[in-house]
């Protein structure tokens, strides 16, 4: 067998890996156990949130099928901070798991995806030179496939190991076997590793729940949809209940605190300070009396629930004794023991911005194997990764999108800054351009890359295209049709009677603006037929835009020659200006591009601006 | 990637020259060949003062002195450094300087250098070197207060409790952003109280810092008044020497003069101008109309009169600019006291310009006051107490002084009051939080682009 991408693992780096490099032409092949593993939700059963909501649109808006997928199989959704600015608002929903995993299978028919069932236990090379190259892997059915490029999406079973009370065993997940072999393969090579850890609850059975002593929490009465795909929502939604621990569970948990084996020494891998277990949250924030719990069903049947927010890896006996401590769990029949897994990760240090090994060129790694938490990190990892394995089978330049452009962006450069003290999960606040990086605005931000890469479809970049210049022209006609603060006065606007003309633009941006004002005043503005969501989204545009001009001249400024492209034989000897110090760092770590040039340790911005020049002539 | 290997750099420190003794600077990875070679010492010890020969790079002996050897990091620039304390006779300073260059990787050090290396290797944070570069430039007592107060310590202080309450501000703020399912009560309100109270901290201080940049520069004192009243005089007088010439002429002085004096310990700029009166020729007109311009713009002025000059046409030009002085500071001198029946002119002159009686006075004569330095001790206390000490009275808060400072501190105002100005939508005013991070981490040094960097560590002399 012969491929140009093979992708090890099918969860949710895998997909979107696969399904990028199948779209960009590349001949792609998924090696994971069992077909049951594909798109398997291995924890919560949501998607999106403040940060990760984001990246949901902005994997949609290349042409990921995360969205979609979400869509197709979501419960439940609501849009956080609702009554908040739209760069803070975050869409997140339920999803039913066993529907997310049919769904994923199903949009996967639609791509030229080969699926091979089986173990990988070694990555083969071969060098060149000095350079040591990726020539296939090898199976446990002793099968070999060739293929130059491929991407490690193992997620926690890199030498995973479950903790649960004083049990432990090796695992990939609960019920699945660890990548043991390939674990020993990074070992070998001298990669650095890193152990880290997470957990998760114990699984309740839904009908063994007294719903009637929790607080109902209802979605938004109209959903809205992920993928910019998808028009409306159309399966069934449900409710989700939120109930609290209280002292007495406290109480039994602290007295087993030590059965613990966060707290016995067996674990001292790090997990995340912002997911932490009940036993953390007990421990480190005794003042407290309560903490809450979301009952959040597994599926639109709601057969098992899963309580968020109490992951433990407590012995059984305790897991039970304290959830029958809860409001609504007294008669609580729990299906699944929660537990903590540890599992090994390899230090962003070994990869560049393009996801690629340093040490092994056309090995990529994406998702949980980089330290991250998460599926959408770890859909975004596999988007992008998926894309330059392709790239570089094209022999065309890596894409790596900007901080400026996208989460995306900030995900890539903060990986690869290093220094991982944590599993690393997206937060709005990572975003220096929190207020330009919007949900809203996903498509605007990245649709045109996704097609210039080729991973957009012909219906997605169809609709875009259509949007976007519908956008430009109302924009045209905004911008151009200006009145006096009187004309707008007159239209029941508040504004200052500065005498100050404003452009329809800039008023559409005010806080009590509406688009219907726009219309009486000038009627020609219903001639652009622009449906609500675009309406919503360029008047969003307009009130941000206030805040954003400063940073956006500075993003432009940056963006400028950042991406100029250095030649590879280029001679820094003959560039005139450069110290001798400056020419030895360049040509010691050949930059490829004058934005990598700039970031080099001890490269001034005077010895950027001789080499820019010396470039551009 | 491989770190680079920097070159070793010399200097002098001390200034060139013939003196008793000379300092030479070396710092870098050679330190220790460099002693090897020249003074026969290995295995040195760090911080250790080793009375040696000095020899040259073929062993033929330049001088004795004492080597110091300070071992990295614990060194001024966190990298190897050595001291080389020679006689400072020019021969023995060349070649010495001759000597170090001789060695591989060496070269001498850029203006600046050791600051930057010190900077670079997370000794010092930037408010330290600029620190350190105004108490070497410092003339007067409150320069050096100021240098030394933002050399070791209280500034940074400053900083860091802004920067820490910014970031405990914002960190609420983004709490109640990221974790909005969460039960945890977050309190927007007092972080919006605790911004405000930083404001109204960070304004204050913005005022006693423009205040301490003009003690810093010195606070510019204009004297004019009718030709011929003695303001030259005067100004040769503060000054002690000769600077302008003086004549019987009216019109002597065509143009503005300055010299910077001490006070009491306030630099003072001291500015010596045309007089004023209805201009009869091309250069005496431009010069009047440059006083009346300077007029306009400075703050505090010395008007000289004298009983010899109390005359209508000069009592119609003086009076209506004494009067238009408004709020602005003035001090008269009564000048001549050596004519006879002077007091009673001096009160002819209040008599016919009433505003005068509003400002201090004083009476003198210029005339061979040289041979009195009582008298001028006098007058300098008198114009202290009672003309330039009043901007002093603050001086206890003064902390920033460089226009870096007042630059950054005027942003990080300004991005406070948007912040709360905006604090309703919430992601908008953590926004304008983060800005003002940005701003005291520039002030701080944390985050300066290399190129600012490069500018104020070029207008440093430390080190050379």
């Amino acid at each position: 067998m012969n491929f140009d991408v093979v992708v090890i693992g099918a969860g949710h780096a895998g997909i979107e890996a696969a399904v990028a490099s199948a779209r960009m032409g590349a001949r792609t092949a998924v090696i994971t156990f069992s077909q049951d593993d594909i798109g398997t939700m291995s924890c919560n059963p949501a998607m999106g949130g403040l940060g990760k909501g984001h990246l949901i649109r902005e994997i949609d808006a290349m042409g990921g099928i995360i969205g979609r997928a979400s869509d197709l199989s979501g419960i439940q959704f609501r849009m956080l901070n609702k009554t908040r600015g739209e760069a803070v608002q975050g869409p997140r929903a339920q999803i039913d798991r066993n529907l997310y995993r049919t769904n994923c299978q199903k949009l996967l028919k639609n791509e030229k995806i080969s699926f091979i069932y089986d173990e990988v236990i070694n990555i083969l090379t071969h060098r060149v030179s000095h350079k040591e190259l990726i020539s296939g892997v090898e199976t446990s059915n002793s099968l070999k496939i060739k293929c130059s490029t491929i991407i490690v999406t193992t997620g926690t079973f890199l030498a995973g190991r479950i903790f649960c009370g004083k049990e432990s065993w090796s695992a990939g997940r609960l019920g699945s076997r660890p990548a043991l072999k390939l674990s020993r393969f990074f070992k070998d090579r001298g990669f650095s590793m890193l152990r880290l850890k997470t957990g998760t609850p114990p699984r309740i059975v839904g009908s063994s729940i007294n719903y009637k002593k929790c607080v109902v929490q209802k979605g938004d009465k109209n959903p809205v949809p992920f993928s910019f795909l998808t028009k409306s929502i159309s399966t069934d939604q449900v409710e989700c209940y939120i109930t609290h621990t209280n002292k007495s569970t406290h109480k039994i948990i602290t007295e087993n605190i030590g059965l613990s084996p966060l707290y016995d020494g067996k674990i001292d891998s790090k997990g995340p300070r912002y997911c932490p277990s009940i036993e953390d949250k007990v421990k480190r924030f005794k003042d407290r009396t309560r903490h809450q719990i979301f009952l959040e069903p597994e599926t639109i049947s709601g057969e098992i629930i899963y309580p968020n927010g109490i992951s433990t890896s407590l012995p059984k006996h305790v897991q039970l004794k304290f959830v029958k401590s809860i409001n609504g769990l007294e008669n609580a029949i729990i299906d699944k023991f929660g537990y903590a897994i540890e599992y090994d990760c390899i230090d962003t240090t070994e990869i560049n911005n393009s996801f690629e090994t340093k040490k092994i060129k056309g090995l990529y790694l994406a998702g949980q194997i980089n330290g991250t938490t998460g599926y959408e990190e770890a859909a975004a990892q596999g988007l992008l990764a998926g894309i330059n394995a392709a790239r570089q089978i094209q022999n065309k330049n890596k894409i790596v999108i900007h901080r400026s452009e996208g989460y995306l962006g900030v995900l890539t450069s903060d990986l690869c800054k290093a220094g991982l003290i944590e599993p690393y999960r997206m937060f709005t606040s990572r975003a220096e351009y929190r207020l330009f990086l919007r949900a809203d605005n996903a498509d605007e931000r990245l649709t045109d890359i996704g097609i210039k890469v080729g991973t957009v479809k012909e219906k997605q970049k169809k609709k875009w295209l259509q949007k976007k210049n519908l956008i430009k022209t109302a924009n045209k006609t905004l911008h151009s049709l200006k009145a006096s603060p009187q004309t707008y006065k007159k239209f029941g606007l508040k504004i200052n009677l500065d005498g100050k003309k404003r452009s329809a633009f800039e008023i559409l941006g005010y806080p009590d603006s509406k688009w219907s004002i726009l219309k009486s005043i000038w009627p020609q503005i219903c001639e652009l037929q622009l449906d609500s969501k675009t309406e919503n989204q360029i008047q969003v545009n307009s009130f941000y835009s206030r805040y954003t001009q400063r940073q956006k001249s500075e993003i432009e400024d940056l963006r400028k020659d950042e991406g100029l492209l250095l030649d590879k034989g280029i001679k820094y000897k003959k560039c005139p200006g450069l110290s001798s110090e400056v020419r030895e760092l360049l040509e010691k770590s050949n930059p490829r591009s004058i934005g990598e040039a700039r970031a080099l340790p001890g490269m001034t911005p005077a010895a950027a601006a001789i080499l820019l020049r010396y470039v551009k002539k | 990637m491989k770190k680079i290997k920097k070159n070793t750099i010399f200097a002098l420190s001390t200034p060139i020259g013939t003196s008793a003794i000379a300092v030479t600077r070396v710092s870098g990875p050679e330190c220790r060949r460099i002693a090897s070679k020249l003074c026969g010492k290995s295995n040195l010890s760090s911080r250790h003062a080793y009375f040696t020969v000095i020899k040259d790079f073929d062993g033929n002996m330049i001088d004795t002195g004492v080597l110091i050897y300070f071992k990295s990091p614990s060194s001024f620039t966190g990298e190897d450094c050595l001291e080389i304390h020679t006689h400072g006779s020019m021969i023995v300073i060349d070649t010495l300087l001759s000597t170090l260059s001789k060695f591989k990787f060496t070269r001498s050090a850029m203006p600046g250098e050791f600051s930057k290396r010190g900077y670079q290797n997370k000794k010092q944070d930037l408010l330290y070197y600029e620190g350190v570069h105004s108490l070497i430039k410092s003339e007067t007592e409150n320069q050096m207060k100021i240098a030394n107060r933002q050399t070791f310590g209280e500034t940074q202080n400053i900083c860091k409790n802004w920067r820490k309450s910014i970031i405990k501000n914002l960190s609420i703020l983004d709490a109640s952003i990221e974790f909005t399912e969460e039960d945890e009560f977050i309190d927007c309100q007092k972080a919006r109280k605790s911004l405000s109270n930083l404001l109204g901290e960070v304004e204050k201080f913005l005022e006693t810092s423009q205040n301490a940049r003009k003690l810093h520069n010195g606070q510019s004192i204009l004297i004019f008044g009718p030709p011929n009243a003695g303001k030259s005089s005067f100004f040769n007088f503060l000054c002690q020497e000769d600077k302008v010439i003086v004549s019987r002429r009216k019109g002597t002085t065509t143009d503005q003069v300055s010299s910077s004096i001490n006070i009491s310990g306030s630099k003072i700029n001291l500015i010596d101008s045309a007089g004023l009166r209805q201009p009869k020729e091309f250069i005496e007109q431009k010069g009047v109309s440059k006083t009346i311009d300077s007029i306009l713009k400075l703050e505090k002025f010395i008007l000289v009169l004298s009983p010899d000059t109390l005359v209508k046409s000069n009592v119609s030009f003086i009076g209506p600019i004494v009067r238009d002085l408004n709020e602005k500071k003035l001090f008269v001198i009564y000048n001549k006291t050596d004519i006879k029946g002077s007091t009673k002119k001096s009160l002819e002159w209040q008599k016919s310009i009433p505003e005068l009686k509003k400002f201090d006075s004083l009476s003198i004569s210029c005339v061979k006051p040289n041979k009195n330095i009582n008298i001028l001790r006098n007058v300098l206390d008198i114009l202290h107490k009672n003309f330039i000490r009043l901007d002093n009275k603050h001086l206890d808060d003064y902390l920033f002084s460089e226009s870096r400072h007042i630059e950054c501190i005027n942003n990080i105002k300004n991005h406070l009051h948007s912040s709360l100005k905006h604090f309703l939508n919430i992601e908008i005013a953590a926004n304008f939080l983060k800005a003002a991070l940005n701003e005291v981490d520039l002030l701080y040094g944390n985050h300066t682009s290399d190129e600012e960097l490069d500018h104020i560590f070029t207008n440093f002399c430390i080190g050379k």
